[in-house]
């Protein structure tokens, strides 16, 4: 990774780090967030992933299993 | 790094041993997805047809049915385990490529098993304990790893870090028909992942994460052609890859229309020279109590890895330089997307049980993939 991208990995983080203290949503508030539209598929999920990274040569490096666990080269 | 797997391994131990135990179906889901792609791309052998730019580019074209299903198995009170087995049945996966004790340019069978048991440690702390199994002609391969999940602020948000490593085997032939005896391919996955609750209607995550992977790299059957000539080579990669990619996404729930939109953006990099961006949108709209629809679109831009080529030199097979021509590898904007319609069998208050169907379309040029499925899910 470039001098550049590393920098910009780190100021990602840190944002993530402030954005983490901004808000407390109470367990009795989060009937929106339980919604169905708001839950991935983790099935259809992976056989997406697959689909992308069977095809494109970006897979892996984010802990879903890719680069390796296939006769892809990707 | 041994001793921390040697503490986790023993908590996860503790925590399932020490719990009573209580096995029952928590969840059960299937689909099938059938992929269907029409193509063309340089290291392919198969009807190959030169372009207008004299560039020999042979056929992709594949149908896979990819069966799916995953089952979440409450052991205790602390420790429940999840199951997925994905099966891909592969129609012409190198058609036309030298098959002299294999049947994988006709028919290949891949099947993924993996199962990850989670125990709650206390109330906010969470191990994981990954492992399984990769089956393929010609490659077998095994995958382990372990994960920690806090949970932070009343739920509001996590942190989890996971460790896994795979090891692959098989025993290539190449494309001239030589046996390299048995070879090996190793991947040490590292990752990060955070999400937090913004609102009561909106949730963002990020996550970062490395691959490093060493031994055979390439695969066994890709060609690459020798530039002014019908001769073709096999592709050679480095022994060693490293690869980062970070991600960002957005959810955000619109109440008074019962609307869901998601963004979500991946970028990647790894020393091959391969520099990617992903993005993608969806929508989720309620139709009625018991059905939504869910659309999408994804866009992914490539640049292509130091070493892609359409033609090698002559004397490449001497001097054993990294060279690819691999479609996947190469430079390139894919587009990609997909609809859903999720029915469930019972009203609002009890949305435990559903079907869907989704069709999709991912294309770049010179490739097409249209995607079906068909899907199941029931809550218990």
């Amino acid at each position: 990774m470039a001098p550049g991208e590393a920098a910009a990995v780190t100021r990602f983080l840190l944002l993530v780090v402030v954005l983490s203290g901004c808000a407390v949503v109470r367990p009795y508030e989060r009937e929106h967030l339980t919604d169905p539209t708001m839950t991935d598929d983790a099935v259809e999920s992976a056989s997406m992933r697959k689909l992308h990274t069977s095809r494109e040569g970006a897979g892996g490096g984010d802990g879903a299993p890719a680069g390796g666990g296939c006769g892809c080269s990707n | 790094m041994q001793q921390l797997a040697t503490v986790l391994l023993m908590l996860a131990v503790a925590g399932t041993a020490s719990a009573q135990q209580d096995w029952r179906l928590e969840a059960a889901s299937a689909r099938v997805t059938h992929f269907g792609q029409e193509g063309r791309g340089v290291q392919s052998q198969a009807d190959v047809r030169r372009d207008a730019d004299g560039v020999p580019r042979g056929s992709e074209r594949i149908d896979v049915a990819q069966p799916a299903m995953r089952l979440e198995v409450q052991q205790s009170r602390r420790a429940r385990h999840v199951v997925d087995l994905l099966v891909d049945v592969v129609s012409a996966a190198s058609a036309d490529a030298l098959d002299a004790v294999s049947r994988a340019s006709l028919w290949n069978e891949a099947v993924t098993l993996g199962i990850e048991t989670q125990v709650d440690a206390t109330e906010d702390d969470h191990l994981q304990l990954r492992y399984g199994m990769h089956l393929e002609e010609p490659l077998k391969g095994g995958f382990g790893g372990l994960g920690y999940r806090r949970d932070l602020a009343q739920d509001n948000a996590t942190v989890e870090l996971r460790f896994d490593f795979r090891i692959d085997a098989f025993d290539p032939l190449t494309i001239q028909g030589a046996d390299l005896g048995f070879v090996r391919r190793r991947t040490i996955l590292g990752s990060i992942a955070a999400t937090q609750l913004l609102s009561p209607t909106t949730v963002a995550s990020a996550s970062y994460g490395v691959t490093h992977q060493f031994g055979v790299l390439e695969q066994t059957w890709n060609s690459v052609p020798i530039a002014g000539t019908d001769r073709r080579i096999g592709e050679r990669f480095p022994g060693r890859r490293t690869r980062h990619a970070l991600t960002a996404g957005l959810k955000h729930h619109i109440a008074h229309t019962r609307s869901t939109l998601g963004l979500h953006y991946r970028f990647y990099a790894d020393d091959f020279g391969l520099r990617a961006h992903s993005a993608s949108v969806t929508a989720a709209q309620w139709l009625h109590r018991m059905a939504f629809v869910r659309v999408g679109y994804r866009v992914h831009q490539q640049n292509g890895v130091d070493f892609w080529t359409n033609g090698a030199p002559p004397d490449a097979i001497f001097i054993g330089q990294p060279r690819t021509s691999d479609s996947d590898l190469a430079r390139f904007v894919a587009h990609e997307w997909t609809a859903k319609l999720v029915f469930f069998t019972k009203r609002e208050a009890d949305l435990t049980e559903h079907f869907y169907l989704s069709v999709g379309r991912y294309w770049r040029p010179r490739l097409r993939v249209t995607i079906t499925a068909a899907g199941y899910e029931r809550r218990f």
